[in-house]
């Protein structure tokens, strides 16, 4: 296990927190209103008025047709969690402290995710291989300020908010929620796989998303062990091994799975149905369960088997899932089990050649199937109050079918937009679709509607390389001896001598005196100066092979970030022009091979560049009057709706009043 | 509490009670005598041993009905019936000198296949996935070396008797599997069975099987029993 994935399997048994009720106040004059909120990340309005105008979202054209349709700005940077957690706060970054999808500790110079941690007790007592846990473990939402259902929640209005990014574990209130992006599975990552193979070519150890473990079939007979959560009861908090056998028929492309209780059958190309899986940490005392899909991929000439990230099981969960606590169980009861897991598309599965585009694509509408089974759930309940529902659909499936119609595209080919060409436009249409239920309740409870999307969409076909640049612009200098290239920014760099480095996906850090642990640059009129020239010369750089300019904005913290948190916030923020995003490796504080390189990988569509490139959709059954609304007017907006004021410390107003 | 009460010596055993209470006595009055101490602790062995005999004799008797009741209740209890739409396995057995190719399935109306059979011949079994999809008996059948062998799967919303599976016949499978008929002790199959889902029973933040409940009522009643028909346990 590398560093960086070590710093990823977040301690995930720690037990519960406690969620505790929050005040209310009950506004009986509002008590009837009634306000539905669908998020749909990644809705691109140039897509969406595309689809649109040939007819293909009828339900779309008819709500821009009662009310309003217009562009949403995003937040800088555009990136999931700062985006919904702008909307979750009304505020910007600088207010909520979520800045990229990774952070950095600048004392440790260590990433870490940034919208959650799971930490372990903080006291224990060792006997022999055993730990006691003297005290709790504990799960932290790294997202600051008041969420808009909790204000909503304190008035004494009923909400329900489904899978909002950012929000594990869920904040306090009295509220029904559901954690969502954010949501560790049971290793305490945000999703990893494990992949058994016969085959000799496949090579075995960590995959970007996952693991792939070397198998061999014996009489027809494969005995594999599926690694679960750590034991944190045992020193070393080893990972829980649960190993199966699975029996393979002769002749018939078909198998037998035995695991724990379990015993399946699956056909070669065929999904299980969710299988609980109990992990034994202290025997017959304590244990935790999680819930796996798995996929027979072949029997033959390889065995291949797929086993999903163990996510956490909804009838038990090992960590806060919701509020109140059983809120969790009672959606299970209800609609049967469901990915928990926070991005629950395995995209890794994907790019790293485990899944086949139309494995992805089947796996993908699993996912939509579940959050539209809560949906249809809460929609169907739904009379009064605040109702939001998250989809993540659209999104995920427009960076990895995004190739399959953008001609330009590295990766396209005609056979494969022939195939996938219409795949991202399904995926609208399936959104149309639901829209079409929520209008006729809408109608029927006489409720405010808003849709909006957190970002839009651009093409990603050339990657740039920001610390590679950065160490070929001398901003960054090497430790003497370490090899033919760099790799690790924080194994090989010589910190001594490095001014600015690059880590997370828009992030550029100043090498800080007083901030960084080996700060070198004085804070003041040196900082200053450097960003000018790190600005200027980024700006410049042009791509010879499109002779485009990769970058197209560069934001100052100072300038665009207000709040309490400002002082953690990258230096600058990167904003790649379309066509463009950072290299997967920069992203985590690593050197790519180039600076510029086309991207050849299925993840071809992205949005974390200049944010003015990517804006959302904001949709609305009533007329909307704000002329250029932002992510940070929606709490305002929901607020206004319910007559509640809105916090000083919101920066949006309502963008239904001009 | 009552058979006990008739089935054992109750006057024998109050009276050996007495006397392990007196020896205790006596071991607190002269805690300083350790050869008084040592007899004491001594006899209060010995008549326990004596008591847990005349308690066993009583136990015994009650043994075989016992075991009869938690057959009935494990059967009812400890495993959930199928519903409509359900995918079951079931796992055919043969004997190890016939050639598992050769086994094939008969479904009643009421169930499919849902995938080509898998066929184990390190095991020698054949197991086939399939879905029921009404409530009902069903009688499922496995047809080998030109005889018929029928498993009772029962699809329903209510507790039934579920018997997982079919195996010739024995003395462990007659108390076992009381009232399931059992297979032709020299015919081709070894067992027929199917993978019911165990059964969890939820009291609060707790999911544990039915024993564990049915012990816990059987003591607590048994005890206030004990106490009302002054019963000496």
């Amino acid at each position: 296990m590398n560093r960086r994935s070590a710093i990823a399997r977040v301690l995930a048994l720690t037990g519960p927190l406690v969620a505790s009720g929050g005040c209310s106040q009950q506004n009986s004059h509002v008590a009837d209103r009634a306000v539905l909120v669908l998020g749909i990340d990644g809705m691109d309005p140039h897509l969406l008025r595309q689809y649109m105008q040939r007819g293909r979202m009828p339900n779309f054209q008819r709500l821009a047709r009662l009310g309003s349709f217009k562009e949403l700005r995003t937040s800088i940077p555009p990136q999931s969690p700062v985006a919904w957690s702008n909307v979750t706060t009304g505020m910007d970054p600088g207010g909520h402290g979520l800045f990229d999808f990774i952070h950095r500790n600048p004392r440790t110079m260590l990433p870490y995710f940034s919208m959650a941690q799971v930490e372990g007790p903080r006291h224990a007592l060792h006997l022999g291989d055993w730990v006691i846990p003297l005290s709790a473990g504990n799960a932290i939402n790294l997202r600051h300020g008041s969420a808009f259902w909790q204000i909503v929640d304190a008035h004494g209005i009923p909400a329900t908010v489904l899978r909002i990014p950012a929000n594990f574990p869920p904040v306090d209130c009295s509220s029904r929620t559901l954690a969502g992006m954010g949501t560790p599975d049971m290793v305490g990552t945000y999703g990893t796989f494990s992949f058994f193979t016969s085959d000799p070519t496949q090579q075995g150890g960590e995959a970007s998303g996952g693991r792939i473990y070397p198998v061999g079939v014996g009489g027809g007979r494969v005995v594999c062990t599926l690694i679960g959560p750590q034991d944190t009861f045992r020193n070393g908090a080893p990972q829980v091994p649960v190993p199966f056998t699975v029996w393979l028929d002769p002749t018939n492309p078909v198998a037998k799975i035995i695991i724990q209780r379990h015993e399946l059958i699956l056909r070669e190309g065929e999904w299980s149905d969710w299988v609980q899986l109990k992990f034994s940490l202290v025997p017959d005392i304590e244990s935790a369960t999680g819930i796996c899909k798995i996929y027979l991929k072949q029997v033959r000439p390889c065995f291949k088997l797929y086993i999903s990230p163990i996510n956490i099981d909804p009838s038990q969960a090992a960590l806060p899932l919701s509020t109140p606590g059983d809120y969790v169980r009672d959606l299970w009861k209800r609609v049967g089990p469901f990915y928990t897991q926070g991005i629950a598309e395995d995209t890794n599965a994907r790019s790293d050649g485990v899944f086949t585009d139309e494995e992805f694509l089947e796996q993908s509408r699993m996912v939509m199937d579940d959050q539209l089974r809560l949906f249809n759930l809460e929609l169907g309940r739904f009379r009064a109050g605040l109702l939001f529902a998250y989809f993540s659909s659209v999104d995920q499936n427009a960076h990895m079918f995004w190739r399959t119609f953008d001609k330009d595209s590295p990766s396209y080919t005609p056979e494969l937009g022939a195939r996938y060409g219409g795949t991202l436009e399904w995926f609208y249409k399936q959104m149309d679709h639901m829209l079409g239920k929520v209008l006729a309740r809408v109608e029927d409870i006489k409720a405010t509607l808003i849709i909006l999307s957190d970002h839009g969409f651009a093409p990603f076909e050339y990657s740039f390389g920001l610390n590679t640049w950065l160490l070929e612009n001398g901003y960054i200098n090497l430790l003497p001896n370490r090899g033919p290239r760099p790799w690790d920014l924080f194994d090989d760099v010589d910190w001594a001598n490095t001014r600015a480095y690059g880590l997370g996906l828009q992030a550029l850090y100043l090498n800080l005196t007083g901030r960084e642990r080996y700060g070198i640059v004085p804070p003041g009129a040196v900082a200053e100066a450097l960003k000018a020239e790190i600005c200027e010369k980024l700006l410049a750089v042009r791509d010879p092979a499109t002779h485009l300019a990769p970058i197209s904005r560069m934001d100052r913290a100072e300038k665009v970030y207000t709040g309490p948190f400002v002082a953690d916030a990258p230096d600058l923020v990167v904003g790649y022009n379309r066509r463009y995003r950072a290299g997967w490796k920069t992203a985590v504080g690593e050197f790519d091979d180039e600076v510029l390189y086309p991207n050849q990988e299925p993840w071809s569509g992205d949005h974390c560049i200049d944010h003015t490139l990517v804006p959302g959709v904001l949709l609305s059954n009533k007329s909307i009057a704000s002329q250029a609304p932002a992510l940070t007017d929606i709490a305002p907006t929901i607020l206004a709706e319910f007559e509640i004021d809105k916090p000083e410390n919101m920066a949006g107003q309502s963008v239904f009043h001009s | 509490m009552l058979v006990f009460r008739y089935a054992s010596n109750q006057r024998t055993m109050r009276r050996i009670k007495k006397r392990i209470q007196a020896n205790i006595l006596a071991v607190r009055l002269f805690p300083d005598q350790l050869g008084v101490v040592l007899h004491a602790y001594f006899q209060v062995l010995c008549y326990t041993f004596v008591y847990l005999g005349y308690a066993l004799r009583a136990l015994a008797i009650l043994l075989l009905p016992m075991l009869i009741v938690l057959a009935q209740l494990n059967l009812r209890f400890s495993r959930l019936p199928l519903q409509p739409g359900d995918s079951f396995i079931l796992q055919a057995k043969l004997m190890r000198s016939l050639r598992i190719e050769s086994a094939s399935l008969r479904l009643p109306r009421g169930m499919k296949v849902t995938a080509p059979p898998v066929h184990i011949p390190a095991l020698n079994e054949v197991d086939w996935q399939i879905q029921a999809n009404e409530n009902g008996d069903f009688w499922p059948a496995v047809v080998i070396a030109g005889q018929t062998f029928t498993k009772r799967v029962v699809v329903s919303d209510d507790i039934a008797s579920l018997h997982a599976k079919r195996v010739q016949k024995s003395l462990l499978n007659w108390i076992s599997n009381p009232g399931g008929r059992a297979l032709p002790p020299a015919g081709p199959l070894r067992s027929i069975g199917i993978d019911y889902a165990p059964r969890t029973i939820q009291v609060g933040p707790l999911h544990t099987e039915w024993w564990v409940f049915f012990f816990a009522f059987a003591f607590a009643s048994g005890f206030a029993a004990k106490v009302c028909l002054r019963v000496e346990l």
